[in-house]
């Protein structure tokens, strides 16, 4: 991609406002980031799309998944800046807690950043960081290897 | 001349024994879902009025996720493409996290359909292997097996595909929690309830 070629000739980080502007089902499903220097976090504002109990109501399985894949390739992108998005291998996904139909928050932290594979570690929660709703382990496949 | 430790076979032989050889292949992954003399439907022969719009799950209704089949623990499901679903702009192909909803999705309805207690389940655990890239422009379809429900968990299994069942997009095992909290607000803080 453009966004990320560009960071990577450079020598820095990518855009990524810029990047998840450039990816449709990011906007579709609304998230934003919020950067603090190296420090991620993005940001799922609640829409009443993204309900999958609706009697609950709860936030669909599907969508934190979705949002702590997202939140997951950010930071690959941002730590491990390369020509092309990471591509996921395998992800593990633990519900902990229903998501409630309010603004959710993720943070990824990388366990080990292999030359062509990545651990990622991410966490997603509401109000208390220390209460995840949900948490994604997986491996994801960066330029170079395939 | 065959690669190393692959066996070379008439083609008529591999023809013939096509079905029952891809039937092996996916149980040796782990996925079972084949009935005998069933033909799965593909991208290549879905279309919006063979599967009913999930209504009852807003981002179901969202993503225009349809259900063709559902019965005894086993479901069959689909999402059109839309470009709204694009996770590589360059390539056009549809990000994961749609793979993801609709696997949770098609494997919540088998369990359901096998236990009947609607909307009172909850996934627990998904586990999701990516084995290649969706074709931009094709639906995405899955199967979910609910194979064992317990008093508390439901174990079920999955593929996402498109033309070819046996070249799966993606396989998923998961587990459901049964009887989850199904009240209205039960899991809203009061100040949220008020």
């Amino acid at each position: 991609m453009d966004i990320l070629a560009k960071g990577s000739r450079s020598g820095g980080r990518p855009d990524l406002d810029e990047l998840i502007a450039a990816i449709p089902y990011c906007r579709f499903l609304g998230i934003a980031i919020d950067r603090k220097g190296s420090e991620i976090t993005t940001i799922l504002p609640y829409s009443d799309h993204l309900i999958g109990n609706a009697t609950l109501p709860a936030l669909h399985g599907g969508v934190l998944g979705a949002f702590m894949e997202v939140t997951a390739i950010l930071q690959i992108a941002f730590d491990a800046p390369g020509p092309a998005l990471p591509k996921p291998v395998d992800i593990t996904i633990d519900y902990l807690r229903s998501g409630r139909p309010v603004d959710t928050f993720g943070r990824a932290h990388i366990t080990k950043l292999g030359r062509r594979v990545i651990n990622v570690h991410v966490e997603t929660w509401q109000d208390e960081h220390t209460r995840p709703i949900a948490a994604l382990r997986g491996h994801f496949l960066v330029a170079g290897g395939d | 001349m065959a690669p190393h430790g692959q066996i070379q076979m008439p083609r008529a032989t591999v023809r013939t024994d096509y079905a029952s050889a891809t039937r092996l292949r996916l149980a040796k992954a782990g996925v079972i879902l084949y009935r005998n003399g069933m033909s799965e439907p593909t991208s290549d022969t879905v279309s919006e009025i063979d599967g009913h719009l999930v209504t009852d799950v807003p981002h179901a209704a969202a993503i225009g996720m349809r259900v063709i089949s559902a019965g005894d623990g086993d479901a069959v499901c689909f999402v059109p493409y839309d470009p709204r679903f694009v996770g590589n702009p360059e390539t056009g192909v549809v990000h994961g996290g749609l793979v993801t909803t609709l696997l949770d999705n098609t494997c919540g309805i088998a369990v359901t359909s096998k236990t009947g207690l609607h909307g009172q389940i909850a996934t627990l655990d998904l586990r999701i292997d990516y084995m290649k890239p969706a074709d931009a422009g094709k639906s995405i379809l899955a199967r979910a097996e609910c194979f064992k429900v317990t008093r508390n968990i439901a174990f079920v299994r999955g593929i996402a595909y498109q033309s070819d069942p046996t070249d799966p997009v993606a396989t998923c095992a998961a587990t459901f929690m049964i009887g989850a909290k199904s009240g209205k607000g039960s899991n809203l803080t009061p100040a949220e309830t008020a």
